[in-house]
């Protein structure tokens, strides 16, 4: 055996005992607060996790949480391939300038923060948002939307349409990065064929024999992990609708109470039952979306994006105004935030108000004047917790990757996907219950861990890793072998070997997931919202709710909150624009 | 459109060809009678496959005329709108076009006008089939298909549709000597037992010779 072979057989010795280190480390960190916290609610409420499903629909409200969160996420489902399918497709099918930063600036919704969105769509139907302002009142639903209410009886669909078309903006990047790219890059010849064939010479035909079976899956995997997202909105059903609760905000409303033995052991209830609902539901939403990524590896060969483009020729008017209706869409609630950030309303007396723009509030947010801590106080508290959370994911999801690709590479094809999905599981978690499992994990195990300043990061990590693993997987799949190969025939060492033939290839990728991790850190809300309990600790994104939740007879209030957000807003969009510096062409996303 | 007088089904005059002000091709004369099979020869690069492409509509004709007859002996002259019309010309291209989401039956009812009910069509595909020498290949995933087979389902795919002229551009370039041989004269005999007119480009001579009733050089072609 040559000194190669020798450092060989070691360094992969080494690269499994890692990898099985950062999945069993993964496992627990994402598991086991979750179990504790099970154990905890059964304790509390006597009953197991199935007599408490069993139990669910005897409690009216619960039925009522069910209902209304499966309607509302199957209308944004439906609403968001509505609202994006055109889109993708004109952005796909010609060949124009700026596409590229056009592609970009579309996915902006799906990394600003929950609690931004919420905010954006707030400013945009109040007073002097621009809804209200060409007629639609969604929020106090006056005009035509009063006229929807009377005449159907349907109670407050102004925020619901406002819950729905908020879903619908914040998922549209999902529809964009699933089915622009394959269109993109579909070869043209196929539709040629069809068309000069009898399958294909009507547009129902093509329809039926060609865009049904290349792009219909990747719709619907878009459409379901809308419904996914959309199942577990919490800031935004918060402040959107907060006339009716899904089972998420029932959870997180009811968070507080429960665990604690022999008080409110009804809330003990709820959160066990509701929970593994809850469960079950994304369980089978996300084995529906791995079942549709499977068939949605399109096996229609691609060309050259440019080439395909040159192609189909110049975009028509049609899709001019389609992109720029979706850009509008998009930016609408951005601009309307940070044009609320610096609006303050001002008593002229008798109930009449004006209203002045200044720097007022960013000035007032930044010093805390509103508010327990400053904006300047949240912002280091988040950057530490998305820096923490960056230090610890990525190198988790790294090795988790890597974990997944050696073992696909040497035929453990099975124990590759047991490892994928079991990354995967924490997307099936809420952010609520996470956030509900780690605190009734820690009453379980040792309360006095909520003292702990980096609690929060926890969450962070569960949420944030399967985003590292969903974008570096993939970029490892794609490395050429050949690389390595030639490294090793040029008697370089494993490590050599290592950096040449694969971290070279994957500076990139990696750059875009701590991006997005930061970002993601930066953003999140539903976990900390359980847990910061304390206000020293509070994020940008808990201060946003803090703020807005006080009496609005402060004119600053709102003002406070909107520059708040746009602060939020600023730092993620920069990250954000960062990554995409170094997202591959024609690249379907990752995430 | 004018009613046709003689027995031509393709006329092509003055033809010119540009992209990105480069000419491809000028002053293209060409006339073909009904039931004729042509190979067109001529080097790579050449515009052999643009010609095809204009003559079925794909690509549009800003100078010249070309025009074919359709199924009512009406005259249809290709302007500079794009006018695909599958009941007239079929095409193959050089790298076989077969879906993969339908497998070998699926892909030749894709060719029929009145397709036949589902539990019918491996039936009827079997039929055609059997003329290429793929009996048993229905159920056939298009993955499993070697490229003579898949180019043979594409030659079914486009026979079953019936057009009035079919198109090949170089479909057994692809294929080893001895298949494209095998594969050229069994198209041919197809051709003629259908009475399917048929211009074939390629720049192999040998195959120009076995499969058509006359060969046309390029060069002698345009101006």
């Amino acid at each position: 055996m040559n000194n190669f072979s020798i450092e060989k057989k070691y360094f992969n010795y080494l690269k499994c005992l890692i990898g099985a280190s950062a999945v069993i480390i993964f496992a627990i960190i994402s598991f086991a607060p979750l179990f504790f916290a099970i154990e905890r609610l059964q304790l509390v409420t006597g009953v197991s996790v199935i007599s408490a499903m069993s139990s669910f629909a005897d409690r009216p409200a619960n039925m009522d949480s069910l209902t209304f969160t499966l309607v509302e996420a199957s209308f944004s489902a439906v609403a968001t391939v509505l609202i994006g399918l055109p889109i993708a497709w004109h952005l796909a099918r010609s060949e124009w300038k700026h596409v590229r930063l056009v592609r970009a600036l579309l996915a902006v919704p799906f990394v600003t923060p929950s609690i931004v969105a919420a905010m954006g769509f707030l400013a945009l139907i109040s007073q002097g948002g621009i809804l209200w302002s060409i007629g639609i009142d969604l929020r106090l639903e006056s005009g035509f939307i009063g006229t929807i209410s009377d005449t159907f009886g349907w109670q407050h669909p102004g925020h619901f349409i406002a819950l729905i078309l908020a879903h619908a903006w914040f998922n549209l990047s999902l529809v964009i990065r699933f089915v622009e790219p394959p269109l993109a890059t579909f070869d043209p010849r196929w539709e040629e064929q069809l068309s000069l064939l009898p399958g294909g010479n009507s547009r129902i035909n093509r329809l039926r024999n060609l865009w049904i079976p290349f792009i219909g899956p990747a719709v619907l995997c878009a459409a379901a992990m809308t419904f996914l997202f959309s199942f577990t909105s919490f800031a935004l059903v918060k402040w959107l609708t907060p006339f009716s609760e899904t089972m998420e905000s029932s959870m997180a409303n009811m968070g507080g109470a429960a665990g604690i033995m022999g008080y409110r052991v009804d809330a003990s209830l709820v959160i066990l039952s509701t929970s593994a609902i809850q469960f079950l539901i994304l369980m089978l939403t996300l084995i529906l979306i791995t079942l549709l990524q499977r068939r949605n590896n399109s096996r229609v060969s691609m060309i050259s994006e440019n080439v395909a483009r040159h192609n189909r020729g110049k975009l028509s008017n049609v899709g001019k105004g389609t992109i720029f209706l979706g850009m509008v869409f998009t930016l609408a609630p951005m601009i309307s935030i940070f044009i609320a950030s610096f609006r303050i309303r001002s008593s002229i007396g008798s109930g009449q108000f004006t209203e002045r723009y200044s720097f007022d509030a960013w000035v007032a947010a930044w010093q805390g004047d509103l508010s327990y801590v400053s904006a300047s106080e949240a912002l280091t508290n988040s950057v530490t917790y998305a820096i923490v959370t960056l230090l610890i994911s990525l190198p988790l999801g790294w090795i988790i990757s890597s974990t997944i690709h050696s073992l696909e590479k040497s035929n453990n094809v099975k124990l590759a996907k047991i490892v994928d999905v079991m990354s995967m599981l924490p997307l099936a978690i809420s952010a609520v219950m996470v956030g509900l499992g780690i605190l009734l994990g820690i009453l379980r195990y040792n309360s006095s861990l909520f003292s702990f300043f980096l609690l929060p990061v926890l969450p962070h990590i569960m949420l944030t890793t399967p985003f590292v693993v969903r974008i570096m997987t993939p970029a490892m799949r794609a490395i050429d072998p050949v690389f390595e190969q030639q490294a090793r025939l040029l008697n370089l060492s494993p490590i050599k070997c290592w950096w040449h033939g694969r971290l070279s290839f994957l500076r990139g990728p990696a750059i875009v997931a701590a991006s997005l991790t930061l970002a993601f850190s930066l953003g999140e809300f539903g976990a900390s919202w359980i847990l910061v309990r304390t206000g020293s600790w509070d994020t940008l994104s808990i201060l946003v709710d803090q703020l807005m939740s006080r009496p609005k007879f402060d004119p600053m209030v709102q003002p406070v909150a909107m520059a708040t957000a746009s602060m939020l807003m600023i730092l993620t969009f920069t990250l954000f624009v960062f990554a995409e510096r170094f997202r591959p062409k024609g690249d379907g996303g990752g995430i | 459109m004018e009613q046709n007088i003689d027995d031509t089904i393709l006329k092509i005059e003055n033809l010119a060809k540009c992209f990105a002000q480069k000419t491809i091709f000028s002053a293209m004369n060409l006339e073909m009678k009904n039931g004729e099979i042509i190979a067109l020869l001529g080097p790579s690069g050449c515009g052999k496959s643009t010609l095809l492409r204009m003559i079925s509509g794909l690509e549009t004709v800003e100078e010249g005329s070309i025009s074919v007859i359709n199924s009512d002996g009406n005259k249809i002259i290709r302007g500079d709108e794009n006018n695909v019309d599958a009941k007239l010309v079929g095409l193959i291209f050089q790298k076989p076009v077969l879906f993969p989401h339908l497998n070998v039956a699926g892909n030749i009812m894709l060719g029929m006008k009145n397709p036949p009910a589902k539990k019918l069509q491996k039936e009827v595909a079997e039929k055609y089939l059997d003329d290429v020498g793929l009996s048993g290949f229905s159920n056939s995933s298009i993955e499993t298909l070697s490229g003579g087979e898949a180019q043979r389902v594409c030659l079914i795919r486009a026979l079953i549709s019936e057009p009035k002229l079919l198109l090949l551009d170089e479909p057994f370039s692809a294929l080893d000597i001895k298949s494209r041989r095998k594969i050229a004269q069994e198209t041919k005999q197809l051709l003629k037992l259908k009475g399917i007119s048929a211009l074939h480009v390629t720049h192999d001579a040998e195959e120009a010779e076995l499969i058509s009733d006359r060969v046309l050089i390029w060069q002698e072609l345009v101006g």
